[in-house]
């Protein structure tokens, strides 16, 4: 008999009461997904196309001149190299003069 | 005669006075949201106020638009309440008294429902991070009706089994 009231009374205390589940308890029942950042709503990047006025560009003929600036700025390192050598001659000379008042002695 | 009238005007007055001071909570809670003022307040560490429109039941379930299925539930739910008048007025002693409980909570609730179309909930209490289900003042006169039912029914079979 009690059971039989007790079955009566719960859907009547589901319907008659008002208490709203906490987001928590909702998730764990529903089993619904933590608020996370959706993949989908990344921007994705533009394919690579070819420029429009592809065409118009300029040919590039300047290969010439890249190569001269190139050589003259090889020029100008051989000649700090050579530079370089002169100073490290120079240095090697000192040595071998010191060297030799070190055998003097 | 005069004694059942006396009885029937109390329980009256229970449910009338559940009634308006769970109107009266409600009430004050949204004028507060409707003022600006945002209803997500701690009060300690276990209890905190935070406002909620529940367009469903009790649990949460059924939340939907006031479309016709939420018309047809509130009919339902409406004619519980007229049961609970009847029961309320057949009832004597604790019964009644219970019964009284349960209908002035029910009808705070059934007014909601029909005013705004959701029950506001309010009460939140939570250990650290689990809640308990967000809930009002007219909840907490039912949950009581219906312990106070089940401690009678329980005490009331006891009586019987020992009696025979």
């Amino acid at each position: 008999m009690f059971k039989k009231k007790l079955i009566f009374l719960i859907p009547i205390i589901i319907l008659i009461t008002a208490c709203e589940s906490a987001d928590t308890i909702k998730r764990g029942i529903t089993g619904a997904k933590n608020n996370s950042a959706d993949e989908f709503l990344v921007e994705k990047k533009d394919p690579l196309i070819m420029p429009p006025d592809y065409d118009s560009l300029p040919v590039p003929s300047s290969k010439k001149e890249g190569l001269e600036t190139t050589s003259s700025f090889e020029e100008k390192l051989s000649n700090t190299s050579s530079e370089d050598l002169s100073t490290s001659t120079s240095a090697t000379s000192t040595e071998s003069s010191i060297l030799n008042k070190i055998k003097k002695n | 005669m005069q004694l059942k009238q006396l009885n029937s005007m109390k329980k009256i007055i229970i449910v009338l006075i559940i009634f308006a001071f769970d109107r009266a909570t409600k009430v004050y809670l949204i004028d507060l949201q409707s003022s600006g003022i945002n209803i997500d307040f701690y009060v300690n560490s276990f209890l905190n106020f935070n406002l909620h429109m529940n367009t469903g039941i009790g649990f949460g379930l059924v939340a939907m638009d006031a479309n016709i299925y939420y018309h047809i539930l509130s009919f339902v739910i409406a004619v519980i309440n007229l049961g609970l008048l009847v029961f309320l007025w057949k009832s004597k002693g604790v019964y009644g008294y219970l019964s009284a409980l349960i209908l002035g909570g029910s009808l705070g609730n059934l007014f909601d429902r029909l005013i705004y179309y959701a029950v506001p909930d309010f009460i939140d209490l939570h250990i650290g991070n689990y809640h308990w289900f967000i809930f009002n003042i007219a909840d907490i006169f039912i949950t009581l009706g219906i312990i106070g039912f089940i401690i009678k029914e329980v005490f009331k079979k006891e009586r019987i089994s020992k009696n025979v």
